[in-house]
């Protein structure tokens, strides 16, 4: 009896382990440990088996029962697994395959450039005024000290509508606005972003229409060194931590004491095509507000004091990106629009 | 502005290098664009005399020259150059001379001729190479010895010589275009006193009242005027180092007597003109307004037509002269000239500069006289001029000089609060360092009780107020030195415009959707209108016109967004970018009030508000072509038609929540006639879209294109912070699909509409999910099939619930609509 027990055990082990597909397993499952399985009949058998001799038999048929039930369910796993390996394998995909495109959009790269200024002045307590593109020659040039007759009225080549309006040729006529609705009250912090106009001739470097952002702080006790301190900030937030800047004493009619102010190159010094080896290049204008300029503005320059800035935006698109052409902006040739996504 | 390094260290000691120079005086202010280098040719370079001329036997465009150069005479040349005469005496460079640029002069055969050197023009000789264009032979002044080396004769130094070429500001533009000018600041940046220098003028002959009277008509455009008369002139050229200045400095020379006004012009900044004398009628100077319809040939050989608003230099007949713009041609200082009026005069810059834009006419001297010039310095040019005719020989000066002065210059002091200034700067300044600053640079202090009384040099016009003073004392202490610091006092909250804030949602929105942002023209032409199909009476044609536009094609601002769009779109196409999404949102200009109506000083002082005449209205267009998702592998791109258009414009509409807003068939001449809609919302047309007219894509260069021009302003929807949550479902929905044939002109809204007012509260949404015309469905209609979602917020629907409200809405549609039920 117990060689029986003995061999069934290593003849349904064997067979377990050969079996090739689940239903043969369960075809062992049946002649071993079914109802009427090999194995169960010698467990129901076991009356037969003289008493003594009842328990050891017990025993080792249960364990041999047992051990081909756990080597049926081991093995019907393993089977199900290879089963499904084999099944996605099939399913198996060249991932080298390009995915699939979405149509993606994006800002223009001089709004994008014009957002990231004016959120750094957003961040330094300024905010956004506008003002119409079409202009009085009075808010675009007689309250900025510029009457009839000035030289700089000759540097700005303007487009005119009218004796009296005109295309604003930069976006400092929305300082005097500005101050105007704000007049008395202090401090006066805004930024004012837009489109102006020059009668140029587009090339590389000229576009009769494009964006400034101007920024004016009027209070008591603006200084110099707080415009120098502003415009440090400015050029590290924009053009890199490592960015140096360097003040010119230039000619506005509405600063003075005026400036130009210079970045160092991205090139380090070293010379390239945008410093022309100079290791520095221009990025804004910048002053003092001019005392009649506050004066027309509504602040009396004794009590108060300001200063301005006015920057490029497609001019510090164009350092920033190395973009050498500007006509681009206007030109909205995708291939050049989504390399700014 | 052209400085020669070498002239501006006569005037001042200079320790730096030209570059470095140019550094430090860009940090000042005086901004120098660029440093040229000159080389000069100074081995086997000599004088030559012309003594025979010969037309080249085998080539008429060549000369044979015969010359005297001293050792080795004669030598013959082989030269292109025209206009050369026996007698003649030139620069002639010999075998073995190295040339600017490197090149060896070797003795060559031109067609069978042997060139025994070659006879230089101010290009070889690098005294003209830059920045005038074309010059001739360089002739050298009567004297120059044959065979005498030219290194010698130029009175050149140094082989190299270095220009700073400046780009001069407004207020610069006052007191620095000239050498003296520069070194004047040089000087102020070194500290070390500034002295101009006094020439020494040999006289003889007849005094100066002898020769000539002058009268000033207007003391108000003429302040001041000197005369002076040279006699006994020697024509000529004048001495090559002088020829050499004037090349580096970049003006061409002439002749003895011109060169040496431009050359005191360039020195000291006075422009200087030279009449001849006898040209001048009763030897009368007479400084008038011109009379209307005066006419004046000037130096270039133009008729001007003058008017009264412009001064003029006349005799005791008729104007000679353009006051400080241009000579007469009559009286033209030429070979034959013996006598010549010098004139060394201020002139009231804003006239000169209008006469100079009104005549289009801009010459070195209105660059000087239009900024200005130091009315003190007259007298000092026109003695330099003598001084230097002198000294090379060209002539004899009149003793004395007429010197008309009835407005003579009065300084304005100016108050300083050194205080004051120092705040405004942010710098630690004290009173006695800033009054040093302003020595240094010619200014005179005087203290007073708070501060100083400053007395303004008379060639710095441009400062008048203490604010120009602070800029003086900031840019000599260094703006570069004043500590960086940040706005003190109040703080302040930086705040973006809530129009700003509701056009970047919308952006935010477009971009989302794929489409890209351009930003295109303000102005475009009369035929944009014409290539949209525009009626004659279309209100869109009414646009503002630039005065002064650059060309016909953008003399108008924008009335619409549409034609910068479709050129855009044009250009991408062109370009074979076919698959293209684009947006913009923009300013349109529209007309209101007659703009010549319009008193802009009184408009300003009570507002401003330009609206009435000028409406800037925010638009935003949208064009779509080609494929709305990138070509793939896999195939399947969607065609960017109509309905690609409608389903952005859609998801701006549920995004931004637009009130009740709806599409209805449209008319709009530039798009295709039955594929196009307005936009409506609270009933209202704010925009149209729709596939363009073929037409109109032909004038683009498109194939199938779509466009939109919406209102912007109008569909900004509602804030963020506006949205109230909704709280989501808690019962389960209850799906049933409609199919149903109808008449193809029962529009989908309408079908739409009768599911959702017959399904009443129970309806949740409804979906449109399959329309078909065509085969296996009678001609005319058209099948639509609908999911309708059912739910009810407090409970679980039963299905006899639903199939109650669902009967309604079946009997509702055949009702309503004759449709019928698949």
């Amino acid at each position: 009896m117990r060689e029986t027990v003995e061999r069934l055990r290593e003849e349904a082990l064997a067979a377990v382990a050969a079996a090739a597909r689940p239903e043969e397993l369960e075809a062992l499952r049946v002649r071993y440990l079914g109802r009427k399985g090999e194995l169960t009949r010698i467990l129901r058998g076991l009356g037969q088996v003289p008493p003594e001799e009842r328990p050891a038999l017990g025993a080792l048929a249960n364990r041999a029962r047992e051990e081909v039930e756990a080597a049926v369910a081991s093995r019907l796993q393993s089977l199900r697994e290879e089963e499904a390996a084999k099944r996605l394998s099939a399913e198996a995909v060249d991932v080298t395959l390009p995915g699939v495109g979405w149509p993606v959009g994006q800002r223009h790269i001089v709004h994008q450039v014009r957002r990231e200024i004016e959120e750094f002045f957003l961040h330094l307590g300024f905010s956004i005024a506008e003002g119409p593109e079409v202009e009085l020659d009075y808010f675009n040039f007689e309250a900025l000290n510029i009457p009839r007759g000035h030289p700089a009225r000759e540097a700005q080549d303007t487009f005119f509508l009218t004796d009296e309006l005109l295309l604003r040729t930069h976006t400092s006529p929305v300082q005097i606005r500005v101050m105007r609705s704000l007049s008395p009250r202090l401090p006066v912090r805004v930024i004012c972003p837009g489109r102006v106009y020059r009668r140029d001739t587009p090339d590389p470097s000229h576009l009769p229409s494009f964006h400034q952002i101007e920024a004016l702080a009027v209070d008591r006790g603006v200084t110099f060194g707080d415009l120098r301190g502003t415009l440090e900030l400015f050029a590290r937030t924009i053009f890199g931590p490592a960015t140096r800047v360097r003040f010119r004493p230039s000619y506005f009619p509405f600063t003075e004491p005026s400036a130009e102010v210079d970045v160092s190159c991205m090139c380090g010094g070293k010379g390239c095509g945008v410093c022309g080896g100079a290791g520095w290049v221009e990025i804004l204008g910048a002053g003092m507000v001019h005392p009649r300029v506050l004066e027309h503005g509504g602040y009396d320059p004794e009590e108060v004091s300001g200063y301005a800035l006015g920057l490029g935006v497609e001019r510090t698109a164009m350092l920033r990106h190395g973009i050498d052409d500007m006509r681009l902006f206007l030109q909205n040739d995708v291939r050049f629009l989504r390399q700014f996504a | 502005m052209r400085v020669p390094y070498g002239w501006l260290r006569e005037f001042v000691e200079v320790p730096w290098d030209p570059q470095e120079l140019a550094d430090r005086l860009c940090l000042v202010g005086v901004k120098v664009e660029a440093v040229h280098r000159l080389d000069y040719p100074l081995e086997r370079v000599v004088a030559g005399r012309v003594t025979a001329v010969a037309v080249h036997p085998a080539a008429t465009g060549l000369r044979v020259v015969t010359l005297e150069v001293g050792a080795g005479s004669p030598r013959q040349v082989v030269s292109g150059a025209p206009g050369m005469a026996p007698g003649d005496l030139v620069a002639v460079a010999l075998p073995g001379a190295m040339l600017p640029g490197g090149r060896k002069v070797e003795e060559t055969a031109f067609r069978g001729v042997t060139s025994e050197g070659m006879i230089c023009s101010a290009t070889e000789l690098a005294i003209g190479a830059h920045p005038v264009q074309g010059e001739g032979i360089v002739k050298l002044p009567t004297g120059s010895e044959p065979g005498r080396p030219i290194a010698e004769l130029a009175q050149i130094g140094e082989a190299t010589e270095w220009v700073l070429e400046l780009e001069l500001t407004v207020n610069y533009a006052m007191h620095c275009q000239s050498v003296e000018g520069v070194a004047r600041e040089v000087a102020a940046l070194l500290g070390i006193p500034w002295q101009p220098r006094r020439p020494q003028v040999i006289e003889q002959g007849e005094s100066v009242e002898t020769w000539a009277q002058v009268e000033i008509t207007d003391a108000e455009l003429c302040p001041r005027y000197v005369l002076r008369v040279f006699h006994d002139l020697v024509p000529g050229a004048s001495p090559v180092w002088m020829q050499r200045r004037l090349h580096a400095a970049g003006l061409r020379p002439i002749g003895v007597v011109v060169d040496v006004t431009n050359y005191v012009m360039l020195e000291q900044g006075q422009p200087l003109h030279a009449f001849d004398y006898h040209r001048l009628a009763d030897r009368r100077i007479v400084v008038r307004r011109a009379r209307d319809g005066e006419e004046l040939v000037t130096l270039d050989g133009v008729s001007r037509r003058l008017d009264s608003s412009m001064l003029v230099i006349a005799d005791a007949r008729v104007p000679v002269g353009l006051a400080g713009i241009m000579g007469g041609l009559d009286s033209e200082v030429t070979a034959a000239t013996r006598v010549v009026a010098l004139e060394s005069a201020h002139f009231d810059p804003a006239t000169l500069q209008r006469t100079s834009l009104r005549l289009g006419l801009r010459t070195e001297a209105s660059q000087r006289f239009s900024r200005w010039v130091d009315p003190e310095g007259t007298a000092r040019a026109a003695d330099r001029a003598a001084e230097l005719l002198v000294a090379v020989g060209a002539g004899r000066v009149a003793p004395g000089s007429i010197d008309v002065c009835p407005a003579p210059f009065r300084r304005r002091p100016v108050h300083l609060r050194p205080g004051r200034v120092a705040s405004m700067l942010g710098v630690d300044l004290q009173p006695h360092e800033i009054a040093d600053y302003l020595g240094r640079l010619g200014f005179q202090t005087a203290g007073t009780q708070d501060g100083y009384l400053v007395t303004v040099p008379s060639w710095r016009a441009d400062v008048s107020t203490e604010a120009d003073l602070a800029e003086e004392v900031a840019r000599l202490h260094g703006y570069n030195a004043i500590r960086a610091t940040l706005p003190r006092g109040v703080l302040s909250y930086g705040v973006r415009p809530a129009r700003q804030q509701a056009v970047d949602r919308v952006v935010e929105i477009l971009v989302g959707c794929g489409l890209s942002e351009i930003m295109t023209s303000a102005m475009f032409g009369p035929r944009a209108f014409d290539r949209l199909r525009l009626e004659p009476g279309d209100p869109c044609r009414r646009a503002l016109r630039l005065a002064n536009p650059l060309m016909e094609e953008q003399s108008l601002l924008r009335t619409t967004l549409l034609p910068g769009l479709l050129e855009v779109m044009s250009h991408n196409a062109s370009h074979r970018q076919l698959d293209v999404g684009l947006f913009e949102a923009a300013v349109v200009f529209l007309p209101g009030r007659d703009p010549e109506d319009l008193d802009g000083y009184r408009l300003a002082t009570t507002g401003g508000d330009l609206s009435p005449w000028v409406r800037e209205e925010l638009r935003l267009s949208l064009g779509m072509m080609g494929n709305r998702a990138p070509a793939h592998w896999r195939g399947g791109g969607r065609v960017a038609d109509f309905f690609e258009l409608k389903g952005v414009v859609e998801i701006a509409g549920e995004r931004l929540g637009w009130p009740s807003w709806r599409f209805d068939p449209s008319d709009h001449p530039t798009f295709h006639p039955a594929r196009q809609a307005w936009l409506l919302v609270e009933g209202e047309k704010v925009g149209v879209l729709g596939e363009l007219h073929p037409d109109v894509q032909e004038a683009f260069g498109l194939e199938r294109a779509c466009a939109a021009e919406l209102e912007l302003a109008r569909l900004l929807g509602r804030s963020r912070a506006e949205v109230a949550y909704r709280p989501l479902p808690r019962y389960p929905a209850v799906l049933r699909d409609i199919s149903l044939l109808v008449e193809a002109t029962v529009s989908a809204d309408r079908v739409a509409e009768v599911i959702r007012r017959s399904a009443g509260a129970l309806l949740d949404r409804v979906t449109l999910f399959d329309v078909y015309r065509g085969p296996g469905i009678p001609e005319g209609t058209r099948s639509l099939a609908y999911s309708l979602v059912y739910r009810a917020c407090d409970r679980t629907l039963t299905d006899a619930e639903v199939d109650a409200v669902h009967l309604g809405v079946r009997e509702a549609l055949v009702r309503e609509l004759g449709a019928r039920l698949r």
